[in-house]
């Protein structure tokens, strides 16, 4: 580069110029030039740095309609019967009825009840948006009071459901909404999440722990209390941590209700109690 | 420096700065979003938004941040300066709807107002580690909102030029609040040792080039400490400034650019009236102090701009005695007109 003897250079750059000299040209050429090799590198390397999605779906924009008997405890769910099940010993699975927005479903299924009457033991055809992930599927009640289509009364082919007892268990997981786990967010849990699982289960969503075992395995459990009272706003603080829970377990068809020991104490793991983890599996 | 309003004093320059930074961005998000949707099929749009706009936005924050240190270790990168509010302004709009996708993703429809939710669904502000990372983004955006809306030289005469220096310093509040936005957010869940190095890579750029263009510049400016005689501080020898050149001193708290031009010496404030900048790295031009920066001028003689321009800089009394250029370190007011120093063999006595 020249310069004089002050070591600057020897033409003067004024940006309201119709072009800079080119000792300043020349240089911010160069500059353009590694902006235009770094930034598409840059997109690159952020992309294909991120640790991925799970396949999870929402079925945005499609409605399904699906009918079954109305469960309304510990949590909403619709039992609706295994396509091909054996006449003589049916099959029954539970999708979980979730609200529009960052709500639950009681509020909807309250204006139902205030349209119907009383839906207890009534078979319900209900329209909404499907949430699937990993056997759990949830279906979000999009259209909220005009999502139940049709009652009728529940045939007697439809079992009284029970609730089967599987015993103590103590579990370690992320708490997240299954609304979002399950495929309404990409991802819908972890640190960037957590603000919006508070809202969802704040909102009345039950409150999910998702499992992983380190050898591929995961599996979710609702969440509620001893006596299957909604635990939501007691473990509000504890939302998109990983905590260690105690509880009873129970399955009812295809879901597990862990029946949390005592909501209040859940034990939060420490960085160092999830690195000693990860490195045990 | 305008005579007549016009919102923005387009020129080919600024003209060809926008162009390539529009370009630039525009390749950016292309290829983020394809290879995003094309990697990763499951992802949801609001998160291509909202991750392509956020790396964009922290991207374009670095390149602004670096621009003035680079400009002051070496001045041929001047051109990257001139137009850099444009840059400030479009990383606002990108961060801004970077912000806004996030609030309708993760706090809008719930069972409170989505800016309550924002301050209110994480609540662990004791702790470090779970200090929530959202609320440190939403300070960052507003201090971005409100560089972006004073950018306009409007807000910077109105504000006056130490102000709106002073709100635009800022940029570094909202800069550290940005870093640990992102570290206490984002780096939480993509743990990729890429990420986690691209950021510190990115920080250390911004501290040490800051840290580089401070120590040189400090090198470069004079720093007198003999005792004043009648007021006037001895400054440096006379061919130790080239001509049409300057020298900048720092004396009694006063940031001076002392000028040589045509056999004579002049001393005016080295703050230009525009955005502060450093007028002893300027030249004069056609008589006139011209600043590296925007090419504001003012003349050497009085700190006036030349008509019809009304800008004006504090001014200093200057004398040369022998070969040593002396400095009276108490400014004039703006505008001013002092007595330049001629170049010849003179006594302090001679020109009492």
């Amino acid at each position: 580069m020249k310069t004089d003897h002050t070591g600057e250079p020897p033409d003067f750059y004024i940006g309201w110029q119709e072009k800079a000299p080119p000792t300043y040209a020349r240089p911010v050429r160069w500059v353009v030039l590694l902006l235009v090799v770094l930034v598409p590198a840059m997109a690159c390397l952020l992309v294909w740095q991120q640790r991925g999605f799970s396949d999870a779906v929402f079925e945005y924009g499609q409605l399904t309609m699906l009918e079954g008997q109305l469960i309304r405890e510990p949590v909403p769910f619709l039992r609706v019967p295994v396509k091909n099940s054996p006449p003589d010993a049916p099959l029954f699975e539970r999708i979980l009825l979730i609200g529009y927005g960052k709500h639950g479903a009681e509020a909807t299924i309250r204006q139902w009840e205030a349209r119907y009457g009383s839906l207890h033991n009534k078979k319900i055809g209900v329209r909404g948006t499907l949430i699937y992930h990993e056997g759990h599927a949830a279906l979000e009640l999009t259209e909220e009071a005009s999502a139940c289509r049709t009652v009728a009364p529940l045939p007697p082919s439809l079992a009284i459901p029970t609730t089967q007892s599987l015993g103590e268990v103590t579990l370690q997981g992320e708490i997240t909404d299954p609304k979002c786990f399950l495929g309404v967010m990409k991802p819908g849990d972890g640190r960037p999440h957590r603000a919006c699982a508070v809202r969802c289960i704040a909102g009345g969503i039950p409150p999910l722990l998702w499992v992983r075992n380190g050898k591929g395995r995961e599996n979710g459990y609702v969440l509620v209390g001893p006596n299957g009272e909604r635990i939501n706003d007691q473990i509000l603080k504890a939302v998109g941590q990983n905590v260690r829970v105690r509880g009873r377990l129970g399955q009812a068809d295809n879901w597990l209700i862990l029946y949390v020991d005592a909501p209040t104490e859940l034990t939060r793991l420490r960085a160092d109690v999830l690195a000693q983890i990860a490195l045990c599996q | 420096m305008a005579l007549h309003y016009s919102p923005v004093l387009w020129n080919r320059q600024k003209r060809l700065y926008d162009l390539t930074m529009a370009g630039l961005m525009a390749l950016y998000l292309i290829i983020f979003c394809t290879l995003q949707t094309s990697l990763f099929p499951p992802i949801t749009t609001e998160t291509i938004v909202i991750r392509a706009t956020s790396t964009l936005a922290f991207l374009m924050l670095h390149v602004i941040l670096v621009i003035g240190p680079l400009c002051r270790l070496d001045n041929r990168f001047l051109p990257l300066l001139y137009n850099r509010r444009h840059l400030g302004v479009s990383m606002f709009i990108v961060a801004a709807v970077h912000s806004v996708f996030s609030v309708l993703q993760f706090h809008t429809r719930g069972d409170v107002d989505p800016l309550v939710s924002l301050f209110t669904s994480e609540r662990q502000y004791g702790s470090f580690g779970q200090f929530p990372f959202q609320p440190l983004g939403f300070f960052a955006l507003l201090i971005l909102f409100v560089m972006a809306a004073t950018s306009h030289d409007f807000w910077l005469k109105n504000l006056s030029p130490r102000v709106w220096k002073t709100l635009h310093m800022s940029v570094y509040l909202a800069y550290a609040l940005i870093v640990m936005h992102v570290a206490l957010g984002i780096l939480q869940q993509e743990t990729s040792p890429v990420y986690a190095g691209l950021m510190g890579v990115g920080v250390l750029t911004v501290s040490g080039l800051h840290v580089m263009a401070a120590f040189i510049g400090n090198r470069r400016e004079l720093h007198p400490n003999a005792p004043a005689t009648d007021g006037f501080v001895a400054v440096c020898d006379v061919n130790d400034i080239a001509d049409n050149r300057a020298k900048t001193l720092m004396v009694n708290g006063q940031n001076i650019a002392l000028f040589k031009y045509d056999g004579k010496l002049s001393a005016v404030s080295n703050l230009c009236r525009h955005q502060n900048g450093p007028l002893g790295e300027g030249k004069i031009i056609d008589g006139c102090i011209t600043c590296p920066w925007h090419g504001y001028q003012y003349l050497p003689e009085n700190g006036q701009s030349p008509p019809p321009f009304t800008e004006k800089i504090e001014t200093y009394a200057v004398r040369c005695v022998g070969t040593t250029v002396w400095v009276n370190p108490q400014p004039y007011p703006p505008g001013t007109p002092q007595t330049p120093a001629l170049l010849k063999v003179t006594t302090i006595n001679d020109e009492n």
